[in-house]
């Protein structure tokens, strides 16, 4: 294929330009800090961060390790409920009417205010935020796999209808393969929002994950161990977002090709 | 002898007083106006028409996709609506799934009539050879050529053992030397495979190359306004283009779709 050649060098591209930017911008930092001579407290330089990681790697890791389980599997809730959800939404107008609307109307409440109610009605556990991860990630993943189903082909359709194909038939063999694409775009916006969901929860009530780590951190004036959250939630966040793309990757890769 | 035994062949589908109307903006258009013709056993129609004369209402219809006004179809001796899934219909645009290679869209019939996909590689894999597929099994669509593309659909149309094909211009969006190619290895396939096709087309030189019967087609409505028997045998009728009787049958046609 043609492409071999320009994949490898996208692939240079897209790992070598974004770390040059993020390298120049914290030695640029680095140097402020140093130059104006910033209390540790206020805004710690970068070195100071890393220094901290190193120092409080197994309590950030441990941290970290709460905060991917509610990710993890608040994620999978949303997926399997947002796939059958937009499955009913595409094969039944009733269901279409009645609960999509519903679904949009959800989105129009901020996550935040419901969180206190859910600690109220569910606890302080690891259940509360599953739930939060799934309410916040699943509206891209029904809104996207909807649109996909609707953008099926109708000649290929009509084709498989030829062919003899059942209700049943044109679901799985023709309409959910050909909204893959869309679910897969609903899943890489779900997936990074699912990082917010899991810290708002644990910010309104827990005690532990990386949220907590960070709310701890701060009144006492820990800014570094704040820094250090941080980079770990993004480097969970990026993670989880590559994989999605990777499987992308190995399960989509028509879409690149073909033209519709 | 062979040939006989189809010139005498029964009747496997009759396209009785079919009539189709279709609203447009409160207008009634009279789209398809009483086509009525009977379809022999291993015989190979076309329908040759100006474009937007209602040729694919008319294929849509004896597909059993759509229901006449009034009239009937009846394939083997059933309602053709009863026939779906039992009648291969090949369309202008191949349908490849773009997400299944060659050999697994080639058996995306067979699979929906219930065979196992391992089982359906066994029954398709000789007819890939003879549709000079062999080496592109696991080509995805996006590999291969339009004609190649184009003998994938047919294959995934033939596979499954129809006993009526319908093809909808089934050339219509290739180059001409391609388009040659493929007329010619479906007229030899046609003679292998000897089943009952029904081709529409608007090309009278591509009709007279492969039919046996070719139906006039005018518009507005769309009725059968001439109906010839090819005279020629099937197998000189590809080196035919050129000669006499040909031309003339073809300035027969060409005359009578322009009246």
């Amino acid at each position: 294929m043609i492409n071999k050649t320009h994949e490898k060098y996208d692939l240079i591209n897209i790992i070598s330009l974004p770390t040059l930017v993020i390298l120049s911008l914290l030695i640029i930092w680095q140097i402020i800090t140093l130059i104006l001579d910033i209390p540790k407290w206020l805004l710690p330089s970068p070195i100071t961060i890393l220094m901290e990681i190193y120092n409080n790697f197994s309590l950030l890791i441990r941290h970290s390790l709460v905060t991917i389980q509610e990710i993890f599997f608040g994620f999978i809730f949303a997926l399997i409920l947002g796939i059958a959800l937009a499955i009913s939404i595409d094969k039944s107008s009733v269901v279409e009417k009645s609960i999509y609307p519903l679904v949009i109307a959800s989105q129009t409440i901020p996550i935040i205010a419901i969180t206190p109610l859910l600690l109220v009605w569910i606890g302080y556990g690891i259940f509360t935020k599953i739930i939060i991860v799934a309410l916040i990630s699943f509206f891209p993943i029904v809104v996207n796999m909807v649109d996909g189903l609707r953008s099926t082909d109708i000649s290929i359709e009509k084709m498989a209808i030829t062919l003899g194909a059942n209700k049943f038939q044109l679901l799985t063999l023709i309409r959910i393969p050909s909204s893959l694409p869309y679910l897969f775009s609903g899943m890489k916006i779900g997936i990074s929002i699912s990082v917010i969901g899991a810290v708002i929860g644990e910010w309104v009530g827990a005690s532990s994950g990386l949220g907590y780590l960070m709310l701890q951190s701060a009144p006492r004036f820990q800014t570094s161990l704040v820094f250090a959250s941080i980079f770990f939630l993004s480097i969970i966040g990026i993670s989880l977002f590559t994989f999605i793309q990777v499987l992308e990757y190995k399960l989509v890769r028509w879409n690149r090709f073909s033209n519709y | 002898m062979a040939g006989d035994f189809f010139l005498k062949g029964i009747t496997i589908i009759s396209i009785e007083n079919i009539k189709k109307t279709f609203m447009v903006k409160n207008n009634q258009i009279e789209v398809i106006g009483n086509i009525n013709i009977q379809i022999k056993k291993g015989k190979f129609i076309s329908f040759v028409g100006p474009s937007g004369c209602g040729k694919t209402t008319l294929l849509n219809i004896i597909a059993g996709l759509e229901s006449p006004d009034s009239g009937r179809v009846i394939i083997s001796s059933k309602p053709s609506k009863e026939m779906i899934g039992k009648i291969g219909y090949m369309h202008q645009k191949d349908g490849l799934l773009p997400w299944r290679n060659v050999i697994d869209n080639s058996v995306l019939g067979l699979e929906i009539n219930g065979i196992k996909r391992t089982q359906a590689y066994e029954i398709v894999r000789p007819l890939m050879k003879q549709f000079g597929l062999s080496e592109f099994e696991e080509a995805m669509p996006w590999e291969i050529s339009g004609g190649m593309r184009q003998r994938v659909a047919l294959l995934r149309t033939v596979a499954y053992e129809p006993e009526v094909i319908l093809l909808d211009e089934p050339f219509g969006a290739l180059d001409a030397l391609t388009r040659e190619d493929l007329q010619f290895w479906l007229l030899q396939l046609y003679q292998k495979l000897n089943q009952t096709v029904i081709m529409i087309t608007h090309d009278i030189e591509e009709a007279l190359i492969l039919s046996d019967k070719v139906c006039v087609l005018n518009d507005s409505p769309c009725s059968i306004v001439k109906n010839i028997d090819v005279p020629f045998e099937k197998s000189e009728k590809h080196r035919n283009t050129s000669n006499v009787e040909f031309a003339k049958l073809k300035s027969e046609l060409s005359y009578a779709i322009r009246e």
